[in-house]
């Protein structure tokens, strides 16, 4: 697969997955342009016919969604910035489920987004995190359980699916 | 659970509208691959920002060293870039001389050649001055890094002079190798400098917006802000310039085709010499248990004590978990302190359990 064609499918989806991961549009964007710039940087090993480039993506820009370090630099606004992020945050929908995501821890966070938003089975989820499944099983039903509480939605306490 | 995707999903989009990203093979079309790495480095050496993310996992006592210190993308599959950027400095730029017979190679661990190169690359003729040659900047040189060594030799006169000179490239290095051949030593014939110890206090208010940008972007920049720009350095060669001064002009300091200090002529530099710590608590891996406190000292090089505060006092300053009730502020909260700059050492203790506010530290982990 060419890196053009890579990009397009991906690029979208990872902005939004970073965003769900951090709540943070400024940091999604950062960290979802770093991650697809190192996937370029070093894509004649990522986009081998054998490797899952998606997947290696979508794990540099968990990384880096994770690291507030990144984040505080982009608040400082000492890294350049090849990206642009246009509107407000304060005008994004559903105040209640930024909130409630907001209150999850961020592993917590980042298994509900990557299992129930991406659709990435429980060990996929592992794999993206760095984690073993039986963590990914553990911070799925605390946080089924959180959300459900946040949430008021009782449906939300739902077995874990492992595609 | 449907529900919740969908939720998710007009969430995400709405957030996701007004974000554009770029296509990196585009934006650097005109860059050699690895010269994307971020400019962080430089712009966090330059404003002399000391930070530290500390990342406390507190298990579920399997028993493990529960603390780390880290950095940046700790942790997770990210690969990392193996590769260094060195280059080779000789003699003074920008002055019109001889054209010189010098060969370079890299050499690895084992001895193996990395890449051979001739200083003639960087050589060009001189306007008005037949058979002169000017160079206006240092041979770049990607290395994988590693125990390194650089191998040069002159032609002088017809008699060759060479020598090695070791070094060490740690992944993510920019180096810079000055080469100072003429006297007998077969070894040790260069000076190896840093890039931000190159560009160290060349950094002006004006100029930290540059840093990290091509020189076509930076122009652009400039000249959209009414300035203009000249190079007075490039790959760790400085450049005999004009000592006139022009308050709109903005001088470039650049290494592999990126800026990496940039000061308007007559400004100051960003003032170095305090610099400030950030620390963050972030769960690595297993989960945060409630009831831990955890108190920081910072020293500095000489071990002297620096800081010390407990991270529950930290966020009870903030007034946040009060107002809220709730534990999240803890989980939340970034610790800032002002340091002066240069290398420090931060110690975490932990203290572990639900124990009455008062009693003793226990099951303290120290972390340097």
């Amino acid at each position: 697969m060419e890196f053009a064609e890579f990009f397009e499918q991906t690029a979208p989806r990872l902005v939004r997955l970073c965003f769900l991961t951090t709540l943070d549009r400024e940091a999604a964007a950062d960290a979802a342009q770093e991650a697809l710039s190192r996937a370029w940087r070093d894509w004649p090993r990522v986009g081998a016919d054998s490797s899952d480039p998606a997947a290696w993506t979508r794990t540099v820009a968990l990384n880096l969604c994770r690291s507030r370090w990144r984040r505080l630099a982009s608040q400082a606004r000492l890294a350049p910035r090849a990206y642009t992020v246009d509107g407000r945050s304060d005008e994004l929908p559903d105040v209640d489920l930024q909130r409630a995501l907001r209150r999850l821890p961020v592993r917590q966070r980042e298994a509900v987004v990557l299992h129930y938003w991406a659709d990435l089975g429980v060990e996929a989820c592992a794999s993206a995190m760095g984690v073993t499944a039986g963590a990914v099983k553990q911070h799925l039903s605390r946080a089924r359980q959180r959300l459900a509480a946040e949430l008021g939605e009782p449906s939300l306490d739902l077995e874990v699916e492992s595609p | 659970m449907n529900d919740l995707r969908e939720r998710m999903d007009r969430l995400a989009d709405a957030a996701a509208e007004g974000i554009a990203v770029a296509r990196p093979d585009q934006r650097q079309a005109n860059r050699s691959r690895w010269r994307a790495g971020p400019a962080l480095v430089a712009a966090t050496a330059l404003v002399v920002i000391a930070a530290v993310i500390a990342a406390v996992l507190v298990g579920r006592d399997d028993g493990d060293d529960d603390v780390a210190v880290g950095g940046d993308d700790a942790g997770g599959s990210a690969a990392q870039g193996n590769d260094a950027v060195v280059a080779v400095t000789y003699g003074d730029a920008s002055l019109s001389t001889d054209p010189v017979d010098l060969a370079v190679r890299f050499l690895d661990a084992d001895g193996a050649v990395i890449a051979e190169r001739s200083w003639s690359e960087v050589e060009q003729p001189t306007e008005g001055a037949p058979g002169e040659a000017v160079v206006m900047g240092g041979l770049v040189q990607r290395v994988p890094a590693g125990e390194l060594t650089l191998e040069a030799t002159l032609q002088q006169a017809g008699e060759p002079m060479s020598c090695t000179q070791p070094f060490t490239a740690a992944a993510g290095d920019r180096l810079i190798l000055r080469l100072q051949l003429g006297s007998a030593a077969e070894t040790d014939c260069a000076q190896v400098e840093s890039v931000e110890d190159w560009v160290a206090n060349r950094t002006g208010p004006t100029g930290v917006d540059y840093i990290g940008l091509t020189q076509a972007e930076a122009d652009d920049r400039a000249q959209a802000a009414g300035l203009t720009t000249r190079v007075v350095g490039a790959d760790g060669m400085d450049l005999v310039v004009t000592m006139d001064l022009r308050p709109d002009r903005l001088n470039l300091l650049l290494f592999d085709g990126v800026v990496v200090a940039a000061q308007l002529d007559g400004e100051g530099a960003v003032p170095a010499g305090q610099g400030s710590l950030a620390v963050d608590l972030e769960p690595v891996e297993g989960n945060f248990i409630e009831g831990f406190d955890v108190t920081l000292q910072v020293y500095d090089s000489g071990d002297n004590l620096l800081s010390e505060r407990t991270w529950s006092e930290s966020v009870s300053e903030t007034g946040t978990a009060a107002a809220s009730g709730d534990v999240d502020p803890y989980y939340t909260h970034v610790l800032r302190e002002p340091m002066p700059a240069g290398t420090v050492r931060l110690v975490t203790l932990v203290r572990i359990g639900l124990e009455p506010e008062g009693t003793a530290m226990r099951d303290d982990r120290r972390c340097r």
